[in-house]
């Protein structure tokens, strides 16, 4: 929408929005100046405090991760503020996110004051900043490992539960038999949080990664196949009707009509979904799996190394926030048909 | 075009639904109707009179109660492309462009890539051309409906059951449509069925006006128009139709 010289004209008011944007980026220049700077004096007062405070708990300690940290967030941020001077887009996102940005930067500040600095909050629960980024350099290969082994048993999970969800869906939507043998199984197993079943699977299932993979699948199944089945049974009836007329058959209204049409449902079960196989994941993990990152935090709690499971909870963070943001971005791209998709 | 031409037989028509309280509803009761070669007749009457329901017959979406219904000379079991159906709000497949819409019956019925041509001579026809790969929401009302037009005519169909098609949009467009349905119509030589509320489009466009009576649905009488076309609005003659069918509505308040 919005293309130069595209034909629609829907999309022209927004087309117009946007040239009223581009212009008022042309005439604001300190003020913007000023907010996009905020984040770099956030960086500065937190290195300054790091730098210029003695060190004094625990005794002994010597900082080295954190304060290079800082210096290399402050240079990707100069970096993308260059960038920024030639690419608008990028101009406008940085200066909607400098607050943010800003904050952070003294949080961190505040976290280092009170751990490293004072001794506020204690060790082992409340760990340093510096302590909690050091992990990652001195346990990189073990990181690596319990990643791997994590990502391979979520996206299998996710993979089998999704083709599981969007079949059952689909089947159930269409045959008024399959939706009266499915829907039982659908409204007594669904509604219980799949980790529930955690102490049975593991006894059922051939290995605890099996039981794994039941729990995740288990996830998006459920969200997956009720949404499905519900869009398809709704679809428009005029719609159905239109095909019919129009000589398309029944196989063909499935595909071509209430499947496309349940698109938007399908996507909102993948999100419910997804952040369900998230927790199943985890929990699998720290109960029956012995590897992956939720094994990992089981493992630091029970040594009392909660700098550890700060440092895979960073990942966790960095790591579902990615996968919802390629789904959202996936979502955009199938339902561009659609007006005004939901951006998070 | 060679066309056979194809009648339509409705005799004694009687349909009745049940309503959300299980009471009956006659939507039609004896209700006749022949239609004889390209024709185009107009069905016109208060709300809830079975126009739709009598559409909903010819198209096979529906069966009725008694009475028999033919086309020709075969009894309607079910929908047939040879009967197409454009509904009051274009009902367009959303996530379809224009053309993969209009396109639709053609690749339904697997003759799509001997025939993908005709998807842009219609088109053309329809003064929709630049706007192929536009979406169902991107385009106004008006194209939408000439999108839903293109998308039953491209069927070459013997009947083409227009419900309401053009009821929800401005005057002006309105009228452009019209014209584009009667050009339609003399390409196609189609027998069109419109049911429209709207009497001056009733005598704009067809050739033999039916006005039914409210609940249960029956003839109340016919006009017949019996102008050339392109026909004058202003006219005398076209507002002493207009009159005779007003006074056939009126007579039954």
């Amino acid at each position: 929408m919005g293309r130069p010289g595209s034909l629609d004209l829907a999309a022209s008011p927004q087309g117009r929005r946007t040239s009223i944007k581009r212009h008022e980026q042309r005439v604001t220049s300190i003020r913007e100046l000023f907010w996009m700077l905020l984040p770099v004096s956030g960086l500065l007062i937190a290195l300054g405090l790091h730098y210029g405070l003695p060190n004094v708990y625990p005794l002994a300690y010597h900082p080295k991760t954190y304060g290079p940290v800082l210096i290399g967030l402050g240079a990707i941020y100069i970096a993308l503020m260059a960038a920024a001077c030639f690419w608008p887009a990028l101009r406008r996102r940085l200066r909607h996110f400098s607050g943010i940005f800003f904050v952070l930067a003294l949080t961190l500040a505040a976290l280092d004051v009170a751990t490293l600095k004072t001794g506020w909050l204690r060790l082992p629960f409340v760990p340093s900043p510096d302590k909690i980024l050091s992990v990652y350099p001195d346990n990189a290969a073990q990181f690596v490992e319990n990643f791997l082994a994590s990502m391979k048993l979520l996206f299998t999970g996710v993979f089998l539960g999704t083709l599981a969800g969007v079949l059952s869906g689909i089947l159930m939507g269409w045959s008024r038999i399959a939706n009266y043998w499915i829907s039982p199984v659908l409204k007594v197993i669904g509604p219980v949080p799949g980790v529930a079943w955690l102490p049975i699977a593991m006894v059922l299932m051939p290995s605890s990664r099996a039981a794994g993979l039941f729990l995740i699948g288990l996830a998006l199944w459920f969200p997956l196949t009720l949404m499905i089945s519900t869009a398809i049974r709704d679809t428009d009836v005029r719609l159905i009707e239109s095909a019919r007329v129009l000589g398309a058959s029944e196989l063909h209204i499935l595909t071509h009509v209430a499947i496309p049409a349940a698109i938007p449902a399908m996507f909102t079960g993948m999100f419910m979904g997804l952040s369900a196989s998230f927790g199943a994941l985890i929990y699998a993990e720290m109960l029956g799996v012995k590897a992956g990152l939720g094994w990992y935090i089981e493992w630091s709690r029970a040594w009392g190394e909660y700098a550890k499971i700060f440092a895979t909870i960073g990942i966790f963070i960095v790591l579902f926030f990615a996968l919802i943001e390629i789904l959202f971005r996936i979502r955009n791209h199938a339902m561009k048909w659609q007006k005004g998709v939901v951006r998070w | 075009m060679v066309t056979e031409k194809i009648g339509l037989e409705a005799a004694e028509l009687l349909r009745i639904f049940e309503d959300a309280d299980g009471n009956e509803v006659v939507a039609l009761d004896g209700f006749s109707l022949s239609i004889q070669g390209s024709e185009t007749v107009g069905l016109i009457g208060p709300s809830g009179c079975g126009k739709s329901t009598f559409l909903r017959l010819v198209a096979g979406l529906d069966q009725p109660q008694g009475g028999s219904l033919s086309v020709g000379g075969q009894p309607i079991t079910g929908p047939d492309y040879h009967r197409g159906l454009v509904f009051q709000n274009a009902a367009l497949f959303e996530w379809l462009t224009v053309w993969d819409n209009i396109a639709f019956g053609l690749k339904a019925r697997k003759v799509y890539r001997q025939q993908k041509q005709r998807v842009q001579e219609l088109i053309d026809l329809m003064g929709l051309t630049g706007f192929e790969k536009s979406y169902p929401h991107q385009i106004s009302g008006g194209m939408a409906s000439r999108t839903a037009l293109a998308r039953s005519f491209i069927q070459e169909p013997d009947i083409i059951l227009l419900d309401e098609p053009l009821s929800s949009l401005d005057a002006f467009t309105r009228a452009t449509i019209q014209d584009q349905i009667i050009d339609m119509q003399r390409r196609a030589q189609a027998i069109i069925i419109l049911v429209t509320h709207d009497i001056e489009e009733a005598v704009y466009l067809c050739d033999r006006i039916i006005v039914m009576s409210a609940r249960p649905g029956r003839v109340l009488g016919e006009v017949a128009v019996d102008l050339p076309h392109p026909r004058d609005r202003t006219e005398e003659r076209f507002i002493a139709l207009r009159r005779a069918v007003m006074h056939l509505l009126g007579n039954q308040a």
